[in-house]
Order: structure tokens, then C-alpha cells, then sequence
């Protein structure tokens, strides 16, 4: 292994990224998968001062995505929430209502198994569940996801040498596949506008319905991460 | 309880027919509702999976072949798969992924629930069906005019027994604050009393008020029934000139009201109607002008309601006439009587009763015989007196110059007629586009003979197969703003990028279907709703296809007066984003109606030639 390549694996690992897939899902063909989109939103971009504001999320599979299974939730906040708040709608009254951050963290892990995640730019959002998770001294157990945003880059870059500022955001990709345009800034429809993003780009990509997880790795949009209990 | 994303139920809420169900409703429907991404490789196993659903597509665009063969291009907003499920065994359908996109699957419970509202039910039948929503006519029965009487009618008639004393009617119209009362004989009504008649025929002559009352009634007086509307009684009371209309329940013939001249008043004041009483009172240019002048502030105020602009362009040509007809008055007053007999001819929009505040004036003078030069000279003093009347009234004169002021406009009847034969004669596209506007005519004002015998010889003229092919092949030269994807076509108007243009290609085209199978089948009416109704009656085109092609006229009517009154404007480039889902739904149902009956008409008239 080269140096750079052992830094990057060091760095990955204290995020909590881990290169290889779990051999359960490996092999598993995407048709097969069954798919979380998730999405959470922040007080800030800090990853050092920011809070869990809200998370939603919802389930799909090839045959669909499933709007019972939708699921949205306002984090109890507590702090400094800058001006996040107001840029997500939400009044005080809302947010001291919310869940519990350990709940959240909960719920959401009964989703780690048997699903495989789906995030637009899932760096974010797992390095924060990751420091949640040690905040809570709970495990993060492995979770494999895939990021619509590194999808659209490996696409991108595959027809253009410089990628314009702002054609990796959620609403750009959903442009380019011509999905209609969804509303920002609320996790739930973001996390719906991540799923059907990744059905459009798994029918780029995944004609033949063979396609496994492994395979999709060398776009770099698979990502697994966990912080197992020392 | 799940959550739904915000932009699902947002979708779903502004999908004309869900759009009228509650936000409790839609949740309910929309958390049941499957998303899938509709794709070539997919679509077989996704269609069957979720075979028993109704298919809402927000993304993409499809193919729909129905088991008739039938191709229908649908994109946004529409759906498939509806017929299925209402019509169990039937609706097979194949879909053809054009573009793949997102789709709503919206179960057979789901859908089943939301059909369990009338409107929804409603609009799916009538895509079932394929037919614009019945709902223009239906509208406009809630218009006052149209209404029944016996909805209108506020409080029971003020009646009294034939043998009854005068004093006693007069005691009984005071304390009711009545001006009439209606006179029955075993609740039969038999006559009627008025304040007028205890003036003329009681006070005035000295009459012993201790006689029965039947002495001084009028007796078999003039009635309506109470299912009829109030059109027909002001009609009645106009023709017949009286002030006082008993209504009558049509079973039993028992009185059930009475209609009066300040109710009428009372009514009309809210109204459009209001302005023709108006123009009619004045006496001269300056007054004529004052009043036209306020017409479309009026018209803003008053038009409101769907039912009104059914009658708007109506109203708006009557008043044309009535304008008309004025300035001729005014012209002979100044200049002596014309010196033969003459018609005031009008074409186009005037012609059909559907002008708008945009239209300018098209008319010409139809003369008995050809003038002489001093007979020229005040027809000619005359056209321009009227033309330019009309012009300082606020009714546009004509760019093309199709004006009575305009010497090639002031024909004799045997003239007209050697210039229809010219025209039939030589069908080019240029020809047609020419004279198309003279095909819809009607007298305005001076001898109707003359007009009804121009009429009368055109008539099997315009019946020529190889004019009417001409004709019709010029009436499919313009097309419905869709795309093959039944999406809209949009130009730019006044910095807004989606505006179609509901005159050129909607409205003018069924009046363009109208007027060729009127002049096949030789109908001389010239306004499109009565053209249509006529030839569905007459089994011309069916039954069917001219109430649908009426409704969607009236409903395209409605879209642009609301366009002219809301936005102060009179042009005729609506936006589709001002309309309501529900709207653009009808709107699009409308062009393919319309493109369905333009290919019919090339295939009727032009054997297929288009």
C-alpha cells in the first residue's frame, strides 16, 4: 500500500468509513436491495458545533418507493442553533417538542441490517451519526450507503474535466434526469428527492438488472461506515 | 402514522380531480400511494406488480395504446389506467416508455375512496368517456336568466277571490306593499289587478269600490310557468309590454308567483344586461359614446361568474347593434331618409355574438340595387358616420378595412351574390382566408329582406363539395397548441413564457368546424353555440361530439373573457400558469377534442385530404 493510500485509509477509518463491503450484501444484485433514503438536517455545516435539527426518511425497493414508510422527526435541540432554524421553518416551540437525539439514533438503527442507505453527499450525515453514536457511547454498526452526490460526480466526470460549482447539488443532479424539482430544506422531502434521484441513476446505470453492490463500488459512491464499540 | 414528503402531497393536492378532496383525504390516499421510476426495463414486471392501480405520472412520458389501437401520448399531470378499474374487463392497455420518469401508483382502494366524491367521480368518467366535464352548461344554469322562476321566486303571489270588493284588493295591496294582485276563481288565477288599474279604471272613472274586483281585472292575462326561466318572462313582458307576470306551477296551473318590471330591474342591475338598457336610452353621439365608454369598467365589475361570460360576447355584440342602429338614427335624423332600401350587414365576431373587448368592427351595407352617384354619396356619408361612430364608442375599427366605410363593402344583393359565385368559384388559400370572415353574417339594422335573400342565394352556393373541401382543408391549416406528447406548445407574451393563444388556435377553430358543417348542412345561423346545438339536433354531426364541442367553446369563452376582465387586456394569449389544475386538465382534454374534430371534418368533407 502505498503512503497516500494508508493516509487515506487511516483518515477513512477515524471517520468511520470503512473500505470493504460486508460479504452478506457484496454480491447482493441492486435489483435485490432494499433502500433507505435518509437524510438529516443541521444547526450548521460545523461538523464540530452542529446539532441534529430534524431527520426523515423513507423505504423503497425495485418494485417502488413506499410512502407508508415515510418518516420525519424533529430533534429536541438545545444551544445555539445559529440561523438554522429559521432557514428550515421550524419556530422554538417546534424544536423543544421534538425527539430525543437518542431516540432518533434508535430508531434509525433498526434500519442498518436490513437496509442499504441512501444519501446525497452521505459524508456529512454519517460523520455526524458517527460522533453521535460516541456521544451516546452506543456502537454505529456497518452501514453501507450510497451517495447520489459521488454517483453524479463519477457520471459527471466522465464527460467534462472541470465540474461547474453547484452541479453536484440534490437539485441539479434531479435536473439533469429530469426529475421534477422538489422543495429543499426539509429532510423527509429530501430524503424522498435522494430516492427517486437513485432510481433514475440506477437505471443509468444498471440496464441489465445484474448489477451488485461490489460492482458499483469502483464509482466510488458505495461507502460503508461503523465505529464498532472498542 | 407515516409521514408523507411535502412534495408529494403538494403534487397530489394540485392533480385536478384531487385537488377538491381535504387535506385529511389526500393524506389518507396519498401514504397508500407507491412511487416508482417507470423505465423500458422495468415496465413490465412494475405495470404488473402494480396492475391494479391508477397510474398518475409526475415525470416521463408514455405511449398508451388502448385495446381499440388507439394512441394517446400522455407526460405530466396525466393518467392512465382509470378505465380498468371502473370498467372491470375492460381497459387493457399497453404503455410504450418514451422518456422514463416518475409515476404515481394510486391503489384500487385508494382510487375507489377518492371516486366516492362526486367531482372526482365526475372527471374520470368524463376522461373514461373522453369528453370535456359537462360542466360549462351546468354552470351556467346557476346564471339568473337560465334559472328556473320557481327558484327565483322570493314570496307566494298576493291573491284574491273574483268576487271580492275593489276596496278590499286595494286594502289587501296596501298591506302587502304590492303593485298587483292576481285574481283567481277556485284558486284558479282568471285575471289581474294593478295599481294602474285602480288609478284608470277605479279613481279616474269614479267607480263604486264595493264592486267585485273581477270588474275592473284584466282578464286571460299573460302568464308563465314556473318551471321556465326568467328569459322567457322578460322576453314575455317585453313583446307583450307589461309591467306585472303571474307564474303559474306548470301541473296545476295554480298561481305560485308574480313576476315583476322592478324584480327584472332589481336583477338586472347586478348584470351585464344592465348596459343594453342603457345604450337604448340615449339620444345622442355624445350620450352613445359616454355610455359605451364605460362598458368594460362595467363588464369588470359585473362579470364574475362562469355564467356570465357565456353571455358576455353576447351582451358585447348587442350592444354593437344597439350602437349600430343608434348612429344610423342619429345619421338620418341629420340626413333625411335613405334613398332606397338598405341592410346593415355584420361578419365575424359581431356576426356570431361572441365578441370581446379586443374585437374591432367588421360590417358592410347591403343595398337593394346599384346606387347612383348621389345615391352612393350618402350611403357612403353614412358607413363612415356609423364606422367612425363605432370606432368613438370603443369598437376598434377594422385593419383589414372589412368596413361598410369601405366603397368594395357597399354592394347590391346581386352583386353579393356574383361575388360569393367569384369566391366559390376560385377556392385558393388565399381566397378562403379572405372571405372566411364574410361566412358568418347577420343583420344588424334597415331592410332584413334584402340580407334574408342574399342568404338565401348563397345558400347552395356554399353547399359546392369542392368549396367545402377548400374550406375545410383551410379550417385544419391551424392546429391545437399540443405537442405529440399531449404537452402544451407555449409562445411568449408580455414577458410570460407560457401563454397560448385561446382565439387563434382554439376558439376560431371550432368556430371554423361550426361554420363548415352549417354551410354543408345550410344553416344561415351564425353563432357558434346555436350552430352546434342545431346540428346535433339535426343529427348533422352527432349528438354528442356538438355538446362536447359546445362545452368546450363555452368553457374556452369563459377562460378568455376572465383573461381580458382580471388582466385589464384584450388580447387573447392566456397563461397556463394562471389556470387551476382542474383547468389545464380541461384545457388539454379540449385540443385533442378539437384536433379529433378537425381530422373528422378533412375526412367528411375532403376525402382524408388535409
Amino acid at each position: 500500500m502505498g503512503i497516500l493510500a494508508n493516509i487515506c485509509s487511516k483518515l477513512k477509518a477515524f471517520f468511520g468509513q470503512h473500505q470493504g463491503l460486508p460479504e452478506a450484501v457484496a454480491d447482493r444484485a441492486l435489483k435485490d436491495c432494499r433502500w433507505l433514503a435518509v437524510d438529516f438536517e443541521f444547526s450548521c455545516m460545523d461538523t464540530k458545533t452542529a446539532k441534529f435539527m430534524s431527520a426523515g426518511w423513507i423505504e423503497g425497493t425495485s418494485t417502488g418507493i413506499d410512502l407508508e414508510s415515510g418518516y420525519y422527526r424533529l430533534i429536541r435541540a438545545k444551544g445555539d442553533l445559529a440561523q438554522s432554524p429559521i432557514i428550515h421553518g421550524l419556530t422554538p416551540r417546534d424544536i423543544a417538542r421534538g425527539f430525543h437525539v437518542k431516540e432518533l439514533f434508535e430508531q434509525i438503527m433498526q434500519f442498518s441490517d436490513s437496509h442499504i442507505w441512501v444519501l446525497h453527499n452521505a459524508q456529512l450525515d454519517m460523520v455526524m451519526l458517527k460522533q453521535l453514536s460516541i456521544r451516546l457511547e452506543m456502537p454505529l454498526p456497518t452501514i453501507v450507503c450510497v451517495d447520489t452526490m459521488q454517483l453524479a460526480l463519477y457520471q459527471l466526470h466522465k464527460t467534462m474535466s472541470v465540474i461547474p460549482t453547484g452541479a453536484a447539488t440534490l437539485g441539479a443532479c434531479r435536473e439533469r434526469l429530469e426529475l421534477a424539482p422538489a422543495l429543499a430544506h426539509n429532510a423527509l422531502s429530501d430524503a424522498m428527492a435522494t430516492l427517486e434521484l437513485w432510481l433514475a441513476q440506477m437505471h443509468i446505470l444498471d440496464a441489465t438488472g445484474k448489477t451488485t453492490l461490489q460492482e458499483l463500488k469502483s464509482t466510488g459512491a458505495i461507502k460503508v461506515f461503523a465505529r464498532p464499540v472498542p | 402514522m407515516s409521514d408523507i414528503p411535502h412534495q408529494v402531497s403538494d403534487f397530489i393536492s394540485k392533480s385536478a380531480p384531487f385537488d377538491v378532496l381535504d387535506e385529511d383525504k389526500v393524506s389518507a390516499i396519498a401514504t397508500k400511494i407507491k412511487v416508482i421510476y417507470l423505465t423500458p426495463d422495468n415496465q413490465t414486471s412494475l405495470l404488473k406488480e402494480h396492475q391494479a392501480s391508477l397510474f398518475l405520472i409526475q415525470t416521463g412520458q408514455f405511449t398508451i395504446t388502448d385495446e381499440n389501437g388507439n394512441e394517446r401520448h400522455l407526460s405530466e399531470g396525466d393518467y392512465f389506467g382509470f378505465i380498468a378499474l371502473m370498467e372491470p374487463g375492460k381497459g387493457q392497455i399497453e404503455v410504450k416508455i418514451d422518456s422514463p420518469g416518475v409515476v404515481y401508483c394510486i391503489p384500487k382502494t385508494m382510487f375507489d375512496v377518492a371516486l366516492e366524491n362526486r367531482r372526482v367521480k365526475k372527471f374520470f368518467t368524463a376522461a373514461k368517456d373522453d369528453v370535456l366535464l359537462n360542466q360549462a352548461v351546468e354552470d351556467s344554469n346557476s346564471m339568473w336568466l337560465y334559472k328556473p322562476l320557481h327558484e327565483q321566486l322570493t314570496k307566494a303571489p298576493i291573491q284574491i277571490a273574483q268576487h271580492a270588493s275593489i276596496q278590499l284588493a286595494a286594502q289587501k295591496m296596501s298591506k302587502h306593499g304590492v303593485s298587483s294582485l292576481i285574481v283567481t276563481e277556485d284558486d284558479h288565477l282568471i285575471g289581474i289587478v294593478t295599481d294602474r288599474d285602480l288609478r284608470n279604471r277605479v279613481v279616474a272613472e269614479g267607480m263604486d269600490i264595493s264592486l267585485d274586483v273581477s270588474t275592473i281585472m284584466t282578464e286571460n292575462p299573460a302568464y308563465v310557468l314556473h318551471n321556465q326561466n326568467m328569459f322567457s318572462a322578460i322576453s314575455l313582458m317585453s313583446e307583450k309590454n307589461i309591467h306585472h307576470l303571474p307564474v303559474l306551477h306548470a301541473d296545476d296551473r295554480s298561481p305560485v308567483g308574480m313576476v315583476t318590471t322592478s324584480d327584472v330591474i332589481r336583477k338586472q342591475r347586478g348584470n351585464v344586461l344592465f348596459m343594453i338598457g342603457e345604450l337604448s336610452k340615449t339620444t345622442n353621439l355624445y350620450e352613445l359614446t359616454r355610455i359605451a365608454w364605460q362598458i368594460p369598467q362595467y363588464f369588470a365589475a359585473n362579470a364574475k361568474r362562469a355564467g356570465d361570460f357565456d353571455i358576455a360576447g353576447k351582451v358585447l355584440s348587442q350592444a354593437t347593434d344597439i350602437m349600430t342602429r343608434k348612429l344610423i338614427a342619429f345619421f338620418i335624423e341629420q340626413h333625411g331618409p335613405a334613398p332606397m332600401g338598405y341592410c346593415w350587414v355584420v361578419y365575424g365576431s359581431q356576426a356570431r355574438e361572441d365578441q370581446t373587448m379586443g374585437s374591432d368592427q367588421d360590417n358592410a351595407l347591403l343595398l337593394a340595387q346599384s346606387p347612383n352617384e348621389a345615391e352612393a354619396e350618402y350611403f357612403k356619408q353614412m358607413a363612415e358616420y356609423v364606422c367612425k361612430g363605432l370606432g368613438k364608442c370603443g369598437i376598434k375599427l377594422c385593419d383589414g378595412n372589412i368596413m361598410a366605410s369601405n366603397p368594395e363593402l357597399r354592394l347590391s344583393v346581386d352583386d353579393a351574390v356574383a361575388q360569393a359565385k367569384k369566391w366559390i368559384n376560385q377556392p385558393t388559400p388565399e381566397a378562403i382566408l379572405a372571405f372566411n370572415i364574410f361566412l358568418d353574417a347577420r343583420a344588424v339594422e334597415g331592410d332584413r329582406t334584402l340580407f334574408k335573400n342574399l342568404q338565401q342565394r348563397r345558400k347552395p352556393l356554399f353547399k359546392n363539395a369542392f368549396f367545402l373541401a377548400a374550406l375545410a382543408r383551410s379550417a385544419n391549416s391551424d392546429a391545437v397548441p399540443l405537442s405529440v406528447f399531449n404537452k402544451f406548445v407555449y409562445r411568449k407574451h408580455n414577458g410570460k413564457k407560457d401563454c397560448i393563444n385561446l382565439k387563434v388556435n382554439a376558439i376560431a377553430l371550432i368556430n371554423n368546424l361550426a361554420r363548415l358543417y352549417s354551410l354543408s348542412a345550410g344553416i344561415t345561423v351564425s353563432n357558434t353555440v346555436e350552430r352546434l346545438n342545431i346540428l346535433g339536433q339535426i343529427n348533422a354531426i352527432s349528438t354528442e361530439e356538438a355538446n362536447n364541442l359546445r362545452d368546450i367553446w363555452l368553457f374556452l369563452n369563459r377562460l378568455r373573457w376572465r383573461h381580458q376582465l382580471r388582466n385589464n387586456v384584450t388580447d387573447n394569449n392566456i397563461s397556463v400558469s394562471d389556470l387551476s389544475s382542474l383547468e389545464r386538465h380541461q384545457l388539454k382534454a379540449s385540443f385533442k377534442s378539437i384536433h379529433r374534430a378537425q381530422q373528422a371534418v378533412v375526412m367528411k368533407l375532403s376525402g382524408g385530404v388535409a
